[in-house]
């Protein structure tokens, strides 16, 4: 051993290790920023080995389209494409088709539910379509081809459907949980489990066994609030589940076992003639999304954009505004009829829109500019997306 | 162990461990101080710390304050003991909260130097294997390198940038939107 070595001043002096472990603990922004540095920080960020414990960055969309005319006839390897959102030289390593699971014997039908740091979600038919049977869960990883079969929880029933969310968090733990609604056709909720892929198993109920107080009394009584697309957005370790009380729209968050934990208003943000457009997460924050109609004729509207700024003091902040006729009005020449929000990008200020679910694009809020970064074929019908960052 | 200590001196005695700087200074800490540090849990463990365990990689600047953050974080796990060894009331967990805040007033404070000596708590931390110190020393770090560009990093800690013109616009051009 070196004892007369010298005082580290310089990042450079530092070893792999506490270097990686720095670096793990900036933004995925960062990381992708210091890319830039140097060779190292290059070849480190980019290594097989560290990579998989630095945040990633969003790299695309998997989307999930159907022909409306046929769509049982359809061949399930015609139904996935990935939306690369990244201008790179060498593709990404993923099997947009998802052959590693569609060549397993009994898996067909696979409808995209939620994807969550990494991991999708595929619920499982006997159809294509949502008449057939579920059969059940499949969880995959992309890029490692990973994929774990979950079975359904509960009892079907004729009256009723369920609705799976993704909890996932690699930089806590390698193992997933999901959580599904139970909810009637009159939007009442029946129930809420939990399924650790630790335990590999779900468990009981977590309304009927709980007596909340305060704030989540009787939050099982409320309705289950039906977006489009339905999200569930995993933030600060908790799931978000938008519910309405009365005739008031709330936020429900719950633990990755199912369990509510706490409630989180949504005030003030409903003014007159305005609903909810879209709820889901960028950037580590809860982000709302309200539309209101501007004429008469409801040709024109705006988009609101709120992000819950600061989590444990409740505190929602406007982002943006989206006008309909400013962004789209040339465009669509029907000042934005006909678009409506998918997603919106985990690390940037982009919200996501289909046009008539034939077209895919992006705005960017910060340089307020549209762009169409998919177009499926004519008889294509877009039905599902969901945001991908890689998990190595 | 071989001899079993007959009286608490004797055993407090035993659990004494000397630590010895890169400049031969000692350091005398006692055992749950000093197994903060896995490198030396498991050199105890081997049995071989008689006549103290030389540390050529840590001066004595750097042990001093590794030690210090040991013995109060040895303290605290302690006490994590304890209380988790009775019932866990109302009085017990407001003691726990009140030690915690106190734990985290201690490692704010302790983070107060300036960035070589960081560095070098990162190195000691690494070396020694002690987790919650190479933990806080690196988020200290993270925290004031995030959000920065490639060049401020580059002049804050004095790297030359060898990639080639070609090489940077293309990773530029990938995570472009990075930069925005």
């Amino acid at each position: 051993m070196d004892c007369s070595k010298k005082q580290a001043s310089a990042m450079g002096d530092l070893p792999v290790d506490p270097l990686v472990g720095i670096i793990s603990r900036v933004p995925a922004k960062s990381v992708c920023r210091f890319k830039c540095v140097s060779k190292a920080w290059l070849d480190l960020i980019t290594d097989p080995q560290h990579r998989k414990k630095l945040p990633q960055a969003m790299q695309g969309l998997f989307c999930q389209t159907t022909t409306p005319e046929a769509p049982v006839l359809l061949d399930i390897q015609d139904n996935f494409s990935f939306i690369d959102l990244v201008p790179r030289s060498v593709p990404l390593d993923i099997d947009p088709s998802f052959s590693f699971l569609t060549e397993q014997p009994g898996l067909r039908f696979l409808n995209i539910s939620d994807s969550c740091n990494g991991l999708l979600l595929f619920e499982h038919h006997e159809g294509l379509t949502g008449n057939y049977a579920r059969l059940g869960y499949i969880v995959c990883n992309p890029i490692t081809k990973e994929w774990k079969a979950v079975p359904t929880c509960g009892s079907p029933s004729p009256t009723s459907l369920a609705y799976p969310y993704l909890a996932f968090d690699p930089a806590v733990s390698s193992h997933f949980n999901l959580v599904q609604f139970q909810v009637e056709k009159d939007e009442k909720i029946l129930s809420v489990h939990g399924y650790s892929s630790k335990t590999g198993a779900w468990i009981e109920n977590q309304i009927s066994e709980q007596g909340e107080e305060g704030q989540l009394e009787g939050w099982g009584r409320f309705n289950f609030l039906l977006g489009n697309p339905q999200s569930c957005p995993f933030v600060n370790g908790f799931l978000h589940l938008i519910v309405l009380d009365q005739d008031q729209i709330k936020i429900v968050a719950l633990d990755v076992q199912g369990k509510a934990r706490r409630m989180i208003p949504v005030p003030h943000l409903h003014a007159r003639s305005s609903w909810m457009r879209y709820f889901g997460e960028s950037q580590g924050q809860l982000h709302y999304i309200t539309q209101k109609t501007l004429d008469a004729r409801e040709k024109e509207y705006k988009l609101s954009i709120w992000v819950l700024q600061d989590y444990d003091a409740q505190k929602w902040v406007l982002k943006g505004t989206v006008n309909s006729h400013e962004v789209f009005g040339e465009k669509s020449g029907r000042g934005g009829k006909g678009f409506e929000v998918v997603g919106i990008h985990q690390h940037r200020n982009v919200v996501f829109f289909t046009h008539l679910r034939h077209k895919l694009m992006a705005y960017n809020m910060d340089r307020k500019e549209l762009s169409t970064i998919a177009t499926f074929y004519d008889k294509e019908w877009l039905v599902a997306t969901a945001r991908y960052v890689p998990c190595f | 162990m071989a001899s079993a200590g007959s009286g608490d001196e004797k055993a407090a005695a035993a659990a004494m461990i000397t630590l010895i700087s890169s400049d031969n200074e000692k350091f005398e800490v006692t055992e749950a101080t000093a197994t903060l540090s896995q490198t030396i849990r498991h050199m105890i463990e081997d049995g071989c710390t008689d006549g103290g365990v030389p540390l050529p990689n840590v001066t004595s600047k750097i042990l001093a304050r590794v030690i210090e953050y040991c013995k109060k974080h040895a303290t605290a796990a302690a006490g994590e003991e304890g209380s988790s060894s009775s019932f866990s009331d109302a009085a017990f967990l407001e003691v726990d909260r009140a030690f915690l805040e106190e734990l985290e007033e201690f490692d704010d404070a302790f983070l107060e130097v300036d960035r070589a000596t960081l560095f070098d708590l990162i190195l000691a931390a690494n070396y020694l294997d002690i987790k919650g110190l190479l933990n806080l020393t690196c988020q200290k770090v993270a925290d004031s390198v995030k959000g920065k560009t490639p060049e401020q990093i580059r002049e804050m800690y004095n790297i030359v940038n060898d990639l080639t013109p070609e090489e940077e616009a293309e990773i530029r051009r990938e995570t472009q939107w990075a930069f925005e």
